[in-house]
């Protein structure tokens, strides 16, 4: 869809290891070009010297595309105004070894900067080396200086883009030491998004844009019940509908799967030539559903459930220490116990899902927003029985991820619409009342607390017993763990069990996932025990966290004190912590990482509530992400992410009675609006470690820092989300 | 059905009942505009109708008659209304998808009120949501950009 911006000449970068047979749809080479070069572009120069840069990752909203640019643009030495953003096809066997396309678990910039920072300088060596043929001279005497290339013995200059296409003649060197970070011009600069001149333009093309010529609209109408199945419909009255084309059962493909299990509802589709004449079909349908047990089931049922659960007993799926402290401790002189629920959450996100599919002959071309053009090769392949080389999938940014763009489901929904309607192109989308309604959503979590304290009123074990309806099983590479806590107590054991067959709802990732559930029973339950233990909750942390140690939770990175203590202390720095309360205002702390991403986060919120209403005034958030490729971009992520934790806090949750979700759009499934907004200030901890990830760290720590700040004005303990619903308080 | 988009005429063949959101993406090709709700409740799709923000996606074709129609491809010729480039300075959009109808609405609101004060720009702004979270850029980008005009009429 995108057309090639190079025009003539040129680079196309190359790099090792890269054979030209792998590469599908790759721009043809210069001609000057020797054959047997590997051929795949990341990065073209053309001769205006102007740069495109090839995003490879899924722009979403977290400003990758720029960040990544900038790491790239930095290490090659050109100007930051000449440098283009490109959205690439999929090319899942050349970019495998290059951080693939997947994206997820805020990974992008700190698994890419490496790779990027190699590329950068091995072109920008590369092309200095043709500079040195070009003017007969040693290489140490060339330089570079934004694009252009220098003869020290002269001065004379060459830019980039006039040698560009000699230069891949040249092996890329390997190793070369990245620039030192004392020469940034870029990296480390408050840069604006590349995105937004399009963005403001109503340029930007996302998947929910596409127009393919002669493509059919399609809605599904699926079970309104996880789980149902598809009995029988009625479709004349559709068929009646002017403009529509084509009705379909899409039975066969229901089901749940995958490594990383999603859920296909069955349903039947409805396709017309525009989408207002499928929505009227759509509409139209009669259908009756076999809507199976989950129909006799309401949240409330799924609550009462986990809350007997809870008192069986269980196995320890990880410890530290003693696991069986509770028991055999003889100094513990009394327990804390509470219960906290993480609920079920829609995304929610501003582009509903929806691809464009064409199949034709066993092969088929996809456009779409995705995370992981990977695990839809792979599941079209599977179930559709379409080879994955015959897969061609256009990446186009979205208006959201959130997680859930992760999963292939769409992608085979409408792959298979155009299969069965022979081969016509097909546009498949989302109602808002189907993203609601029908969709997969966060995990509900019902977690069991206890803290068992000693005579000397110090947290000797610490107990958490969770029950939720996703886990990444074998697939997920860091199991077993134990939840992000990096307090010092001797003994902590963690208890899970998997209740993904008890759940109304398939489950899957939602920004900042498990996170989410564990940091809001974690730091509000936390601050049961300091107020329990009559201690301030900011001293208390500082006790816990006082001796310097990494721990290791069974994840790929150990959790470390000294950065928690060091975004706790900055936060709380910046307010007045130690001030007089006021009647009806609160502050309220929290302290959580992000370990995928290696970040740390401290959130302070100050509240003022008011006749039982809630205000939140101020957000104070200190973090360590390491090092700041663009600070007002990871900025404006903290800022972001901050709000999607306060929408989960005050309006969140899913309801549902009789198998089916109530929430039917906006005004159902509220998020918070401009009005609502509070202040936020972020503060970065200095740091010349990572890049690490920012995407999803600061949602989980946002939530239980208010609840808390709710609690010192109220006195009263929120444990269960969200705030606006009837029983919650 | 003729309607007038971005001072250009269209001729139409679709159901009256049909949402101007739709004739405007799927008919004139112009995809700025974008679907969030279908209900009016997020503003993803607002344009200007003779000059007001509304929601296309809760107005049907047959109400729009002789009105134009401007959408954000129509806001400027050259890109550079005062909250295009706001919206660049103040890094505003993340995933962008509602920064259309965020834009639109600031815009209706400017003309009306050239300088708004920050209480009026959260009431004004009120029905358009994000989900990435932008709200605070949106402010500042909407008092900047009125800022701005001010400052290039005197």
């Amino acid at each position: 869809m995108k057309a090639s911006a190079l025009v003539g000449g040129g680079l196309l970068l190359h790099f090792n290891g890269f054979s030209a047979s792998a590469t599908k749809g790759a721009k043809p080479l210069a001609d000057d070009v020797p054959k047997g070069v590997p051929v795949n572009a990341f990065l073209k120069i053309n001769p205006q010297n102007e740069v495109y840069f090839r995003v490879t990752k899924h722009e979403m909203g977290q400003g990758v595309a720029t960040g990544l640019a900038m790491i790239l643009a930095e290490e090659l030495d050109v100007d930051w105004q000449k440098v283009n953003l490109e959205f690439a096809d999929a090319d899942l066997q050349t970019y495998q070894s290059k951080g693939g396309h997947g994206t997820g678990g805020s990974t992008t910039i700190k698994d890419m900067w490496p790779i990027l920072q190699q590329m950068g300088a091995a072109t920008r060596n590369m092309l200095m080396q043709t500079a040195a043929q070009h003017w007969q001279v040693d290489f140490k005497e060339i330089n570079t200086d934004k694009g252009e290339l220098i003869n020290k013995k002269d001065g004379a200059r060459l830019t980039y883009g006039e040698i560009a296409h000699k230069a891949s003649r040249y092996k890329a060197p390997e190793n070369l030491a990245p620039k030192a970070s004392a020469l940034y011009r870029i990296v480390g600069n408050p840069l604006m998004n590349k995105i937004i001149p399009d963005v403001v333009k109503g340029t930007y093309q996302y998947g929910m844009d596409v127009e393919v010529p002669g493509m059919l609209y399609a809605l599904i109408v699926r079970c309104p019940v996880f789980r149902g199945k598809l009995k029988k419909y009625d479709a004349s009255k559709t068929m009646a509908v002017r403009g529509v084309k084509k009705v379909l059962s899409t039975a066969k493909i229901g089901g749940i799967s995958g490594g990383m299990p999603y859920h296909i509802r069955e349903g039947v589709a409805v396709l017309a030539n525009s989408f207002w004449a499928a929505k009227k079909g759509a509409d139209q349908l009669i259908v009756e559903w076999e809507e199976g047990q989950n129909a006799k089931q309401s949240i409330e049922d799924l609550e009462a459930h986990m809350h007997q659960e809870s008192l069986q007993e269980s196995q320890p799926t990880g410890y530290i220490g003693n696991p069986d402290a509770f028991a055999n401790v003889a100094d513990i002189n009394y327990i804390i116990s509470a219960e906290y629920v993480y609920p079920y959450q829609l995304h929610a996100p501003m582009e509903t899902l929806n691809c464009t599919a064409c199949y034709t002959n066993n092969a088929c071309e996809i456009w779409l927003g995705t995370q992981s053009p990977n695990y839809i090769a792979g599941e079209v392949n599977k179930l559709l029985g379409i080879p994955r080389e015959n897969i061609t999938i256009h990446l186009l940014p979205s208006g959201g991820g959130f997680g859930r763009r992760y999963y292939p489901d769409v992608a085979i929904e409408a792959i298979y619409l155009s299969k069965e309607a022979g081969g016509v192109p097909v546009k498949l989308m989302y109602t808002r009342e189907q993203d609601f309604g029908q969709n997969m959503v966060h995990p509900y979590s019902f977690t069991r607390y206890q803290a068992g304290i000693n005579d000397a009123k110090q947290v000797a074990a610490w107990y958490i017993k969770e029950m939720r309806t996703y886990t990444w099983g074998a697939t997920f590479p860091y199991r077993p763990e134990l939840p992000w806590i990096g307090y010092s107590i001797p003994n902590i054991r963690f208890d899970f069990k998997h209740i993904e067959a008890e759940s109304l709802l398939q489950s899957c990732a939602w920004r900042a996932v498990l996170a989410n559930g564990w940091a809001f029973g974690q730091e509000c339950f936390l601050d049961e025990v300091a107020y329990n233990l009559k201690k301030d909750p900011y001293e208390f942390r500082k006790e816990l966290l006082e001796e310097d140690k990494e721990t290791d939770i069974g994840h790929s990175y150990k959790i470390s004190t000294k950065r928690l203590r060091q975004v706790m202390d900055l936060a709380v720095s910046k307010t007045d912590w130690r001030a007089q309360k006021q009647k009806g205002k609160g502050r309220g702390l929290s302290v959580y990482p992000y370990m995928h991403g290696n970040s740390y986060c401290a959130i302070v919120a100050e509240v003022i509530v008011t006749k039982g209403n809630l205000a939140i005034e101020r957000i104070i958030c200190a973090v360590d992400c390491g090092k700041l490729i663009n600070p007002d971009l990871v900025k404006s992520q903290i800022e972001g992410g901050i709000l999607w934790g306060v929408s989960a806090l005050l309006y969140g949750g899913v309801e549902i009675k009789k198998g089916r979700v109530l929430q039917t759009n906006f005004h159902q499934n509220k998020i918070m609006r401009h009005a609502e907004c509070p202040q936020i200030e972020v503060y970065f901890v200095e740091s010349d470690e990572g890049p690490y990830g920012v995407g999803e760290l600061s949602p989980p720590a946002a939530v239980p820092a208010i609840v808390n700040a709710y609690f010192q004005a109220t006195g009263k303990r929120i444990r269960k989300l969200p705030i606006h619903r009837e029983g919650n308080l | 059905m003729i309607i007038s988009v971005n001072g250009k005429a269209y001729h139409i063949e679709a159901d009256p009942q049909m949402p101007l959101l739709w004739a405007i993406r799927d008919y004139v090709k112009l995809k700025g505009t974008k679907y969030g709700c279908g209900l009016g409740q997020c503003g993803a799709c607002t344009v200007h109708m003779n000059g007001k923000a509304v929601r296309s996606c809760t107005i049907p074709l047959s109400a729009v008659g002789q009105k134009e129609i401007t959408t954000i491809e129509g806001l400027s010729t050259d890109g550079k209304h005062p909250l295009q480039q706001s919206w660049q300075s103040c890094n505003v959009p993340q995933c962008g998808f509602c920064q259309a109808g965020q834009i639109m609405t600031a815009a209706a609101l400017l003309k009306t009120n050239p300088s708004p004060s920050e209480e009026e720009v959260k009431e004004a702004m009120n029905g358009n949501l994000c989900r990435c979270g932008t709200y605070l850029r949106i402010r500042k980008a909407v008092l900047q950009a009125a800022q701005s005009a001010e400052s290039k009429s005197n």
